[in-house]
């Protein structure tokens, strides 16, 4: 048993070259170089004339010359054919104003100029049957001129002329015309108005049908991966677009957060120049200053350069954090003390009453001064988002699992619940429009101390009103 | 006696102003918020008001609405502010003047007495 592999001995494909003059109705021909074009174009324009039939060439001046030139080249007399009235030569642009003036074609002259050009060409022949051999390039110009619409009016023209004369027209177009996809159908329009298509040389000077077939193969698989790869550069598009609609939602976040951090700074110093002045002003017109004045200024300039510091404090570590460099150093500690001397600290300033509920000792590993930036951060929220007088709670446990619990809550505002997840974010302030006051990174930075301790914080309601803060240190905080 | 209504929601900027007004000759009267400044004007009847914007409560925009609501230009407003363009926020609420924060004594003096074209003591 035997495969065969031998080439195919018949072809049932149309010819897709212009070898020799025959009859090709309405034909298009694409191609890439004016070489191919002037070639095909004197096969087609000599055969004819060599036979003793009619030719009309509506051309560019170039096209024309590289014509005549190539028919001499094959013996054909072009100057003799012309005297005999069997070929005519007329410039594309000339013949274009003429049929469609004011750019838009007119039918009854297009029909009645180019019918008695071709009328007459075939009454020059000097045998019966005569035959007209037409090439017409005045749609190309349209074309690449961006006049498509124009175009394919004309081209329906000479299909209209044809229904009452007889000849063969050959347009063609170079394919550098329709280089981007958008063209395509426009370009499907251009085949449809022919009744014959010819590929440009990259395809039809190749030698034979299995060539051809190779190439067609070749040509599918490249129109498969521009396809994907036109899918793919749509999706990084996208992509691209999301991501760059983030970044500009970070940045206005930034800006924002700057403002809000300048204002802050402000605060405090003003009311450190402020006091400075006074008492500047007392030395210098009264050359006195009352100790009640005195007194109040400089605790007023103790708490407020406490209070830049502090908030100073935020922003490096906000930086670090952001760097990647915040770094604890977790040490056996007693956190039932740790918590209570915060809330020592806190009641001496504050109008608010503090509960703690724990017990006498509690020893875990955890970094003290960063776990008592936490407790603090957590007590300051319970102060500042409750009212005067309001109880805060403060809860201490050893969990069943061996880790450590700790629960802060207030009688305050609350946190409302599509906020919970949030408030931990950088620079977000859940009541910012009420409040005002903060840079939104207190809690942000409590989160990232506590997962440094492989901890975990969240925002709950509790039964009454308010808020509760709860921080779950894993069992292995365990001293 | 000339009366000045301090609104801020700072403490110590309020007793700075406190210090300094009084000791010019002026009568202070302090308020928290917006709305209880609101509250005091119609018992106080101040000549002039020293606003803070940002406060909790009702903050100085609201204050400004609400008072041309109900006295119109009764009395003068200096926007006091610690925003990056203080003279933008001043025009923002049709304020009389304004000064930024952190702010210097002498000038705050300067606006107070230029606004009401007179010396604290008449």
């Amino acid at each position: 048993m035997s495969i065969s592999t031998g080439h195919p001995t018949t072809s049932d494909v149309l010819p897709v070259t212009l070898g020799s003059y025959d009859s090709c109705g309405h034909a298009v021909q694409f191609y890439d170089d004016d070489h191919f074009l002037l070639d095909a174009l004197s096969r087609f324009v000599g055969s004819a004339l060599e036979a003793g039939d009619a030719s009309i060439v509506i051309a560019t001046k170039a096209h024309r010359d590289g014509l005549v030139e190539r028919l001499e080249a094959r013996g054909v007399d072009a100057a003799l054919a012309v005297s005999e009235g069997r070929y005519v030569a007329l410039d594309a642009a000339d013949t274009l104003l003429k049929v469609a003036p004011g750019g838009q074609p007119d039918a009854a002259i297009f029909t009645s100029l180019l019918g008695d050009i071709i009328t007459g060409a075939a009454s020059a022949v000097g045998h019966e049957r005569p035959r007209v051999a037409a090439f017409g390039e005045m749609v190309a110009l349209l074309w690449a001129d961006g006049k498509h619409d124009v175009a394919i009016q004309i081209e329906e023209l000479w299909n209209g002329l044809a229904e009452t004369h007889s000849f063969d027209l050959l347009c063609a177009y170079p394919m550098s015309l329709f280089s981007q996809s958008a063209d395509g159908a426009s370009f499907g329009r251009i085949c449809e108005t022919h009744s014959r298509v010819i590929p440009a040389e990259s395809y039809t000077a190749l030698p034979g049908e299995e060539a051809r077939l190779r190439a067609i193969t070749l040509l599918q698989q490249k129109a498969q991966a521009l396809e994907s790869e036109i899918e793919e550069r749509k999706r990084i598009e996208q992509v691209l677009r999301e991501r760059n609609r983030e970044l500009s939602e970070a940045v206005a976040t930034r800006d924002e957060f700057l403002s809000v951090a300048a204002h802050e700074l402000k605060t405090p110093i003003t009311s450190l120049r402020g006091f400075a002045q006074i008492l500047l002003r007392d030395l210098g017109q009264k050359r006195d200053i009352s100790p009640e004045r005195l007194q109040f200024a400089l605790d007023t300039i103790e708490r407020q350069t406490d209070k830049l510091n502090q908030l100073i404090a935020r922003l490096l570590d906000t930086a670090q954090i952001e760097a990647g460099k915040l770094r604890i150093e977790p040490v056996r500690t007693d956190l039932a003390a740790l918590v209570r001397s915060v809330i020592a600290q806190q009641e001496s300033g504050e109008n608010h009453r503090f509960v703690f509920e724990g017990p006498e000792q509690l020893e875990a590993v955890v970094d003290p001064l960063r776990f008592e930036q936490v407790v603090t951060n957590l007590l300051h929220n319970a102060v500042k988002f409750s009212p005067e007088g309001g109880v805060v709670t403060v809860a201490l446990e050893r969990g069943v699992d061996g880790g450590v619990r700790l629960c802060v809550t207030d009688e305050g505002v609350g946190v409302p619940p599509g906020q919970r997840e949030r408030v931990f974010e950088r620079f977000h302030q859940a009541h910012g429009a009420g409040h005002l006051s903060g840079l939104g990174l207190g809690l942000y930075i409590t989160r990232e101390i506590v997962a440094l301790h492989g901890g975990l914080v969240w925002a709950e309601q509790p039964a009454h009103s308010g808020s509760r803060f709860v921080v779950a240190l894993p069992p292995s905080s365990r001293a | 006696m000339t009366r000045v209504l301090v609104v801020d929601d700072e403490q110590n900027i309020r007793q700075v102003l406190v210090y300094v007004l009084e000791d010019e000759g002026y009568e202070v009267v302090e308020a928290y918020d917006g709305e209880t400044a609101l509250g005091l004007i119609e018992r106080q009847h101040p000549d002039v008001i020293i606003l803070d914007m940002k406060m909790p409560g009702m903050d100085g925009w609201e204050f400004v609405r609400r008072y041309r609501e109900l006295y119109g230009h009764r009395a003068p407003i200096i926007v006091l502010t610690a925003a990056p363009d203080a003279a933008q926020r001043g025009a923002d609420v049709s304020a009389d003047s304004y000064v930024p924060k952190p702010f210097d004594l002498d000038v705050l003096l300067e606006c107070v007495s230029s606004i009401l074209g007179t010396t604290p003591g008449n």
